[in-house]
This record gives structure tokens, sequence and C-alpha cells, in this order.
């Protein structure tokens, strides 16, 4: 059913069909008053009546995820300075600064691009390759002992993120404003609005000398009248208006724009260093570059295709070639699928490390050394309505792990995870390949040695 | 942003719909917009000599825009469309004759909402 239908609905079930066109506002309520009681009521009539759609969140599920995430959420605190987080059970306590800094242009960019953080570990655990020297059996009691009460022992970790923000990188709205709102003025400042005008002077002529700011048990019947037949057809205007930006909107692809922001490339920095008393381990320089990109369904895409110059010398040019652009099948079919392709790459480097401790006696000792890992993701939603309710996702992903520890083998594993969902319920069915049997974790049935499927909803009650 | 407004430390709850009635020639009517990114808007104004539309961009009702009203005895009407492309929150003053309005609008993604001042000269 149509907003426009569902509208012009609402308001005959408001104004009941028996009561006169006198009888449409209240004794105490002034025009203004009635118009917006009027509208409202109308509007929550329209809430009701639109199903609220989702998507289906799949991407939610534990350990079945891609990993694909959006890292607007880290810069995106409600100010400068976010809330002191804390994580109860990894008990790391965090805070974070986020800033604007500088850009691609050279200038201080719009939002907040740069964020640091500080990371405070709260958990008092052993360094756990030093807990394994420890014999089994006093294991626990010995790792008391050694942390003691645990006061005044250092286990911090300072992060600084920046998200390139330029032309062609980063999901801020701020940078893509600019041209939106030469798309909104030229597509929206043209929608008639003149026939709701001249309906509204209908209604202030109806009351003429002041009358519209009187409360309607002021007025006589004869004006309650010719007012109130004015007032419905000044709403049934307003409904038609709604309705033609809404068109508007849709036809030029403008309700599309956020989502293509939403998918733009996203390249994302983060330098960390973790500095730890001994009994936590060695101290820590880590550093990771993360890329994220949608596919085919970019803000990007669109401009390559509209030709971004031309937005800039013929406006009209670039809007209609941005709404073809929008409006093709295969760019419909990329927006609903969502799908998004994302790498990382880490290195993590430890300081050389020595412990030793007469009592438990112990005498460990871990050599510098830098461990790199890198993983590739893709994800995507399956069976898409119309209403953007998905039927499920397909998640692929792929990681590479080499430790600093040149002794320990190299981790290769690869996932492919089909999410479908069924009602309330997600029941995911993946595919999992390791290099080495001993990495083929987490699987419900192996297929071999080093192929296993997932397909448990509730691996906890195998 | 003139003091005429209304100030505003929390959400404005001013309706949709607001009509300024006996507004004497000549009077001031002044359109200020506190926007967000993802937020379209833009304000179409109906002078009611003219056929042809007024519309006023983003950026002139960031700054404020500022309108005199004249033609005695007849209706203007200022429409401004706001379209939300995230949720955002988008604040709406405007002052009139000594009499101030202010609306917060919050909206989801796809919603969209159109104010409407109708001033009705003396």
């Amino acid at each position: 059913m149509s907003r426009r239908i569902v509208l012009l609905l609402a308001v005959l079930v408001i104004v009941p069909a028996a009561a006169g066109a006198q009888d449409v506002c209240r004794e105490t309520e002034t025009t203004e008053d009635c118009w917006n009681r009027l509208d409202a009521e109308a509007e929550s009539v329209k809430q009701k009546a639109v199903q609220k759609k989702t998507e289906t969140g799949l991407d939610q599920l534990a350990g079945l995820s891609s990993g694909i995430k959006d890292f607007l959420p880290l810069l995106n605190l409600a100010g400068v300075l976010g809330p002191v987080q804390r994580d109860d059970q990894s008990g790391v306590v965090a805070v974070s600064l986020n800033t604007p800094f500088l850009g691609g242009s050279g200038g201080v960019t719009k939002d907040p691009s740069l964020q640091l953080k500080a990371l405070i570990d709260t958990s008092a655990s052993l360094f756990e390759p030093l807990k394994q020297q420890l014999p089994a059996e006093d294991r626990d009691a010995l790792e008391k002992q050694l942390l003691g009460d645990g006061t005044g022992r250092e286990n911090v970790t300072l992060e600084a993120s920046y998200s390139f923000l330029g032309g062609r990188l980063g999901r801020n709205f701020e940078q893509y404003t600019p041209l939106f709102n030469r798309f909104y003025q030229s597509r929206i400042g043209q929608v008639p609005s003149a026939e709701l005008g001249d309906r509204i002077r209908a209604l202030t002529a109806a009351l003429p000398g002041g009358l519209i700011s009187k409360k309607w048990a002021e007025l006589t019947d004869e004006q309650r009248r010719r007012a109130g037949a004015a007032l419905l057809d000044v709403l049934a205007g307003e409904t038609a208006l709604n309705g033609n930006v809404r068109q508007a909107m849709r036809q030029s692809g403008l309700d599309m724009f956020g989502q293509l922001v939403n998918n733009q490339p996203q390249l994302y920095v983060t330098v960390g260093r973790a500095f730890r008393d001994e009994l936590f381990g060695p101290d820590l320089l880590r550093g990771r570059i993360s890329f994220e990109m949608g596919l085919g369904n970019s803000l990007n895409r669109a401009l390559d295709e509209v030709g971004a110059s031309s937005c800039q010398t013929n406006l009209s040019a670039c809007l209609t070639a941005y709404t073809q652009f929008v409006n093709a099948g295969r760019t419909r079919a990329a927006i609903k699928a969502a799908s998004r392709l994302s790498f990382f790459a880490e290195f993590v480097r430890n300081d050389a490390y020595h412990f030793v401790s007469p009592e438990p006696a112990l005498d460990f000792a871990i050599a510098e050394g830098t461990g790199w890992s890198a993983g590739l993701d893709y994800g995507r939603l399956v069976g898409v309505d119309d209403d953007g309710t998905a039927a499920g996702r397909f998640d692929a992903s792929v990681r590479w792990e080499a430790p600093a520890d040149k002794a320990v083998d190299r981790r290769f594993v690869a996932s492919l995870t089909l999410t479908k969902k069924l009602g309330d319920i997600s029941i995911p069915f993946g595919l999992v390949y390791a290099n080495k049997e001993k990495f083929l974790t987490g699987v419900d049935h192996g297929l071999s040695a080093n192929v296993g499927l997932k397909f448990n909803l509730f691996p906890g009650m195998k | 942003v003139s003091g005429a407004y209304k100030e505003a430390t929390v959400a404005c709850t001013d309706g949709k719909h607001k009509i300024w009635s006996e507004v004497p020639d000549q009077k001031v009517y002044e359109l200020q917009v506190d926007t967000a990114p993802g937020v379209g808007v833009l304000a179409q104004y109906d002078h009611p000599d003219t056929t042809t539309i007024e519309v006023w961009p983003t950026s002139d009702l960031v700054l404020g825009k500022k309108k005199v009203l004249d033609a005695p005895g007849k209706t203007h009407v200022v429409f401004v469309i706001i379209s939300f492309l995230a949720a955002a929150q988008v604040t709406v003053r405007a002052a009139l004759n000594g009499e101030a309005y202010c609306r917060t609008v919050t909206g989801d993604a796809g919603s969209q909402e159109i104010i409407i001042h109708t001033m009705v000269m003396k």
C-alpha cells in the first residue's frame, strides 16, 4: 500500500464520515493546533501501517562473521573524548580521544579521523607462555603467588588509529555533503508546492481578519464549515506533496545516496605500543592496516560512471547520469547484496624477554621477534527482498599467520559460510580448510585432516 | 543567529505547522536551520503575488535566511523540506513579528518531514 493511500485513509479514519467539516477541529483548538493534531494523528496511523523492515543481522553470529566491520563506530563516539568503556570479559578498560586530523588535501579533516586510545588491562593474568612453565599440579596457586596483590603492575597499551579521509576514501558523510546538497536542491527544489500554497491561502481566506488565530469555539458554524473543508483540503494537499518529494527522491536515486556513501572504501591504520610488567609478557609494538570496500555499490563507482568533473560544470547532466547509474538493475542488485571486501595485514613485534624467579624456580626467555598475519574477507547478503529483508548471507574468509617464534608452524585457515535465515533463527553452514590438522578447530564434522564442516547452531550442545 | 529566535538547549517541540497572523507589512521573516551530515534540507518560498517558487538552499538556511514580507492582506507560505539519508537531528528556527518558532526533527534513514510556515499579512 502506498504511503499516500495510507495517509489518505488515515485522514478518513481520523475525521469520521458522519461529522461535518465544521466538526473537524475541537472547540479549544486554534486552526494551527487542529492542523498539527490532525497531521500527528495521520502520521501515527501511517507508522502503524508501515511494518518496520530490517536486515537479517546475521553478521552478528558469533564466530561466523566475516570480520567485515564498519570502522566508523570507532570514530563516531558522542564527543571528542569517548566514554570510558570496560570489557567485563577481558577486563580491559579503554578511553578514546577522537579528533579531526590532517587529511589528504593537507588541511584538517572536517570529521574525526584520528583516534588516540589507552587500553588498561585490569585482568592481572599471568603471561600464558610463562604460566605454562609452571608445574601443572600447582599452576593456579603459583600463579597467584607470582602475581601477589597485583598493585602497581603495568599493563597498558597506547594506540593511535587514523582513518584516511579524502575525495575517494572514507564514509564520513560530511565530505560528500556539498555534492548531495547540490543534487537535492536541483531535484527536490523543483517538486511543485504551489498547489498546496494555494490551498493554504484558501484556508486563511476562509478565516479573515485574524480569525485564524482564534479558538474554534469563537467561530460561527459557517466559518467552521468553510475552514474545516479548507483544512481537509490542505491535509490532502500536504499528503500529495509528501508523496511527490518521496517519489522525486526515489526516482532520482537520491534516496540511495547514503547507501553509496556507506559502501565507500575505507583505509585505516592503527599503531599501538604495549607497556607490560614482566609478569604480563614482553612489551609489544603492533601495527595494522585495514582496507574495506563495497563492490559495485559505492559512491566512487557512481561518480566514475557519471564523470565527476561534469558535476562541477553541468550539474543537470551529472544528476541525470547519477540517476541512471543508481537505477540500473546491476547497481540496485549490488546495493541490495551489500557486498563488501576487506583486507588487513598486521605485525606484532615483541621485545626480548627474560623472566627469572627463585621461588617458584623459573628462567624463561623469548627472543625479540616479529609475527605477521593477514586476512581477506568477503561478505554479501543473499535473497534480499525489495524491502531490504535478506534470506541469508554468504561469507568467505582467509587467514594467514606467521608467528614470531620461527619454530612454531605457520597457520593458514580458509572458510566459506552460508547463513540461512529461517523464521527467527539463523542456521550457519560452513566449510573450513586448515593447512595443519591442529588448526582445524571448532568444526562439527571433519571431512579430512584439513577440511571440516560447521553446521551446529548451538556448538555447546553437541 | 538573531536573538529573535528561540534559544534552545533541549529539543524544540513546536508543531510542523506554524501560522503567524495579522503580520504588519514589511516585517522580516527569519529562518535558520541547524542540520547534520546525511540530511537534505531546503525551503520553498511561495509569494502570494508571483507564480514562481523561490528555492532557498541549505547553505542559506544554515546561515539564516531573511525575507521582508509585503503584500498586505495576503498569505506567504514557506515549506521546509527535510529528507534523512541517515539517522540525524535537525533544528528549524524561525521568527516573525516578535513570535519565535523552534522545532527539532529527529529522523531515521529514509524518513522525511515538511514543515509549513504560513504568514497571514494584516
